[in-house]
């Protein structure tokens, strides 16, 4: 699981520290950590000259949001539009600003938009709770991720057979039994999973 | 909100197929129908104040310098209000409007970010759907979202979004294409290579065209049969495609003569070709070498004056890489 952190610039100490938090602490669950300074190098690579941007390859993102900045707003309307899981935190009794203020007076917050409060103590759980919750948050499980696969002819056989005279595309058939005879029967991955999630 | 949102113009350009949040494909046809649109993508509010706006021409994907003088005054008469642009045009016709409006606004001290609005693909292509959004559809929302993220940024360009890209209009060969040249990608957030402009000074508006130029590519089969078709017809001008070694000497008889019935431009890269009673445009891509030539031909009526408008690099349209 790929995990986009984004903690503005702060001069504060405290933000500071918990900025770091947030991000060892998703690092420790095994998440792949990624940050506007560190991302992953292959998908810097890969996303220049493409349709998709590295957000678009990230499971969910996290804001630290104590310090209101315009990023912010950016961030959470790219989740929306992406329908991508997003957990805003704000430090307990820092700020009152609220970036959703406006848009939820007349438009329904999806789901997948998480907002807490947290401090030290609770730190960890809030982002434990967060992982754990991304099975069951409004998210859009749609092939979204390009992913070009060479495959040989007889491979191209099999599936134009398979697929001929049906509703199915060779992409979905292909799509359908990594989901289900695959990953669905995986359990060394789905006990990763678990963990990750802290659900273990 | 504790920091200050700018104000972007969002505006679609006539006959636009857009997204709702439905998962119905709309075709946004007058201003009624943008407000219900921009309704159902309330997420772009979260980048800025976004005011969508409604230009009523029909849906065309080639030239249009009707929809690109209405676009410029648009623009001109906006522009102290407003701190960027967002113009959402079908795919075939961006090109053309980025290099339009990269000659027609000078002096921008704002950026103005062309997206395509794709037709959605598929068996549904052209009529409503009643199933969810697909990954395709998700990729036009964030589209938006990302233009108008572009939009906000201080830089003085015309610019096209293409995938997590900003491209410099008026040297955009089209979606895809690899010699496109970067201005701004979409990574972790947002990276710009433009210096950030510092005044606002509201844009010189130089609208005047001619506007029915055609463009040919010259076949080496039979080079002279398309200049006998183009001079014939009723244009303010032709632009003519010259595959490389072909301008023979009977080739430039032709197209003088031809120049005394109508304005041609020898579109080329060979360093040889002079003006010869033709003019001769160079290092700009073919959508800029059409709309240049339309632009030169209603800014100037003498030939010296036309070609040297057609040699001075305007707004960043020359291409630096070999054409």
């Amino acid at each position: 699981m790929k995990v986009y952190v984004y903690c503005p610039e702060t001069t504060s100490q405290e933000l500071h520290d918990n900025n770091d938090a947030i991000v060892a602490l998703l690092q420790h669950t095994g998440v792949i950590t990624l940050t506007k300074d560190s991302p992953a190098p292959h998908m810097r690579d890969n996303a220049s000259a493409s349709e998709q941007t590295p957000l678009d390859r990230v499971d969910a993102i996290v804001i630290e949001g104590s310090d209101p900045n315009p990023e912010i707003g950016y961030l959470l309307a790219y989740a929306i539009a992406q329908k991508k899981p997003l957990l805003y935190m704000t430090l307990r009794g820092k700020t009152r600003f609220n970036p959703l203020a406006t848009f939820e007076r007349n438009h329904k917050v999806p789901s997948s938009i998480v907002m807490v409060h947290y401090d030290a103590k609770s730190i960890e759980k809030v982002l434990l709770d967060f992982l754990g919750r991304l099975d069951t948050l409004e998210v859009a499980e749609l092939p979204s991720i390009k992913f070009t696969l060479r495959i040989t002819p007889s491979i191209e056989r099999y599936l134009e057979w398979k697929t001929r005279n049906t509703k199915i595309s060779k992409a979905d058939f292909v799509r359908n039994i990594l989901t289900d005879e695959i990953i669905a029967k995986d359990e060394a991955y789905k006990k990763t999973s678990r963990r990750v999630r802290g659900k273990e | 909100m504790a920091y200050e949102r700018k104000n972007i113009i969002l505006v679609l350009c006539g006959d636009v197929p857009l997204l709702g949040r439905d998962g119905v494909l709309r075709h946004v046809r007058n201003p009624h129908e943008v407000d219900a649109w921009f309704e159902s993508i309330p997420e772009l509010t979260l980048v800025a104040h976004v005011k969508s706006m409604f230009l009523p021409f029909a849906a065309s994907a080639g030239n249009d310098p009707e929809l690109w003088r209405s676009v410029a005054r648009l623009i001109q008469k906006q522009y102290l209000a407003a701190d960027g642009f967002v113009l959402v045009q079908r795919d075939g016709a961006v090109a053309s409007t980025a290099a339009a409006l990269s000659l027609m606004v000078q002096k921008l001290t704002k950026p103005i970010v062309l997206v395509g609005a794709s037709q959605s693909g598929g068996k549904t292509q052209g009529r409503p759907r009643t199933k969810p959004s697909t990954s395709y559809d998700l990729t036009i929302r964030a589209n938006l979202v990302n233009a108008i993220q572009f939009a906000t940024l201080d830089i003085g360009e015309v610019a096209v979004l293409a995938g997590n890209m900003l491209y410099r209009g008026s040297t955009f060969f089209g979606m895809g294409d690899r010699n496109n040249e970067t201005v701004g990608r979409i990574d972790f957030g947002i990276t710009v290579s433009q210096a950030k402009t510092k005044q606002t000074v509201v844009p010189t508006l130089k609208i005047n065209l001619k506007p029915r130029v055609a463009f040919v590519m010259l076949s080496p089969a039979d080079p002279l049969l398309a200049l006998q078709g183009f001079t014939a017809a009723k244009l303010d001008g032709v632009v003519m495609g010259i595959p490389h070694g072909t301008l023979t000497p009977m080739l430039k008889t032709a197209l003088r003569n031809a120049a005394k019935k109508i304005p041609v431009a020898i579109y080329t890269s060979e360093r040889s070709v002079r003006p010869d009673g033709y003019f001769v445009m160079r290092n700009v891509t073919q959508h800029m070498a059409v709309v240049k030539f339309m632009w030169a031909l209603g800014q100037e009526s003498q030939f010296a004056a036309v070609q040297k408008l057609l040699e001075t690099e305007i707004a960043h349209e020359f291409v630096k890489k070999k054409l």
